[in-house]
């Protein structure tokens, strides 16, 4: 319960990305062949998503250790919002892919630092649980974004839509909150963190 | 030291990966072709999903205690085993326990493989080390479907077989990490 708590500002930070993962895999591909697109093209368009991601990934990682995971995760929860806000007034296939591919590249960009500042606030020899319990939680934003985003999806796309985009200003709000909650600013900038990391003791057998 | 530590864990997550996203996508045909509902499918994944999630924070208790290795070696090698699980012949309902079993078995991998990954990398390192890991997972991601896609059209039976020999071999590579512990602050000495 102590380690929920603690990371419930953190959960609120990645609630806009778990929420849209959940919603997209529900509603994405019923989205685009309401558009007219192909199985092929649905395919393409979780390819396009999937590679900025495989590509990317380790450099975001390396940004947030860099500039602070508050810009990273900020920039992946703006865009994320922005494109949600978006999709619903865009009609052609190509440029919906198109913008699914743009979106990959921003929204990768706050998971690893996202992760990092979670390990930042472990307590000594609890890494591995406080990893699982952000897990957890994430998978339960996921699973709500799944329900939520496909019920509304039958009433109107642009409701599931907009629901992400409302669950990322929640993310945003809570990063914008300095006192309560102390992101890394990246170590070249004089780093305020939470709490120390534990020194490096590991006992290998 | 740690730098060989984290690439060979990326290497055995990228071939975790590959054989888990190798037979998803297939495991709705697979259901399928056994006389398996659109509903029956849903609660397999449901079952999967649901056991992964709740998994996670019993895992990353059992990892700190024990150490990551014992935690994310079990976990392959369950997982392994458990994919040839679905060539038994079952009756249909007992995909959903089967798929349950599996997601557990692969989903407690991850607090131990993120808790290595927090234990070994010093703080300023840690974005690029899980942002390495996010990309070795989406690698899979995109490699093992269209793998497995090309598998299943001469045998879909294959898939699961290769998926087995494919975490066979990611456990192997996990086996070779050191296994670490943190000591708890209060002074309780770190089990052997």
């Amino acid at each position: 319960v102590i380690i929920a708590r603690r990371l419930v500002p953190f959960l609120l930070l990645g609630a806009g990305t778990s929420y849209m993962i959940g919603t997209l895999d529900t509603i994405w591909s019923l989205y685009l062949t309401s558009r007219g697109a192909s199985t092929f093209a649905v395919g393409v368009s979780f390819m396009a998503f999937a590679v900025p991601a495989t590509l990317l990934s380790a450099k975001a990682g390396a940004l947030g250790d860099r500039f602070g995971a508050r810009r990273l995760i900020l920039v992946a929860l703006l865009s994320t919002a922005v494109f949600a806000a978006v999709y619903p007034f865009v009609t052609s296939v190509p440029w919906l892919i198109g913008l699914g591919l743009i979106e990959g590249i921003f929204t990768v960009s706050g998971l690893p630092s996202l992760n990092a500042e979670v390990s930042r606030v472990a307590e000594p020899g609890q890494q591995a649980r406080t990893q699982g319990v952000f897990q957890t939680g994430q998978f339960a934003i996921q699973i709500l974004g799944a329900l939520i985003g496909g019920a509304l999806f039958t009433i109107s796309p642009t409701w599931a839509f907009l629901a992400i985009t409302l669950v990322c200003l929640v993310g945003i709000g809570t990063a914008l909150l300095p006192q309560q909650l102390k992101l890394s600013t990246g170590p070249r900038r004089g780093a305020t963190t939470h709490m120390q990391p534990p020194p490096a003791s590991p006992n290998r057998s | 030291m740690h730098r060989r530590t984290l690439w060979t864990l990326y290497f055995g997550n990228l071939l975790t990966s590959i054989g888990l996203w190798f037979f998803l996508p297939l495991l709705p045909i697979f259901l399928g072709r056994k006389g398996g509902s659109a509903v029956l499918v849903g609660a397999v994944f449901a079952a999967g999903l649901l056991a992964s999630a709740l998994i996670r924070y019993p895992a990353g208790l059992a990892a700190d205690r024990f150490g990551t290795r014992p935690v994310m070696v079990g976990s392959m090698a369950a997982c392994a085993v458990l994919f040839l699980a679905y060539l038994l012949p079952l009756p249909i309902g007992a995909f959903i326990a089967v798929r349950a079993v599996h997601g557990a078995a692969a989903g407690a991998f991850w607090p131990a493989a993120n808790g290595l990954i927090a234990e070994v990398t010093p703080p300023d390192q840690r974005g690029r080390a899980f942002g390495t890991m996010q990309s070795t997972n989406m690698a899979g991601i995109l490699l093992g479907p269209a793998i497995g896609g090309f598998v299943a059209l001469y045998n879909l039976n294959a898939v699961f077989a290769i998926s087995a020999i494919v975490s066979g071999l990611a456990t192997v590579a996990i086996a070779t990490l050191p296994n670490v512990r943190v000591e708890a602050p209060t002074g309780e000495p770190a089990r052997a």
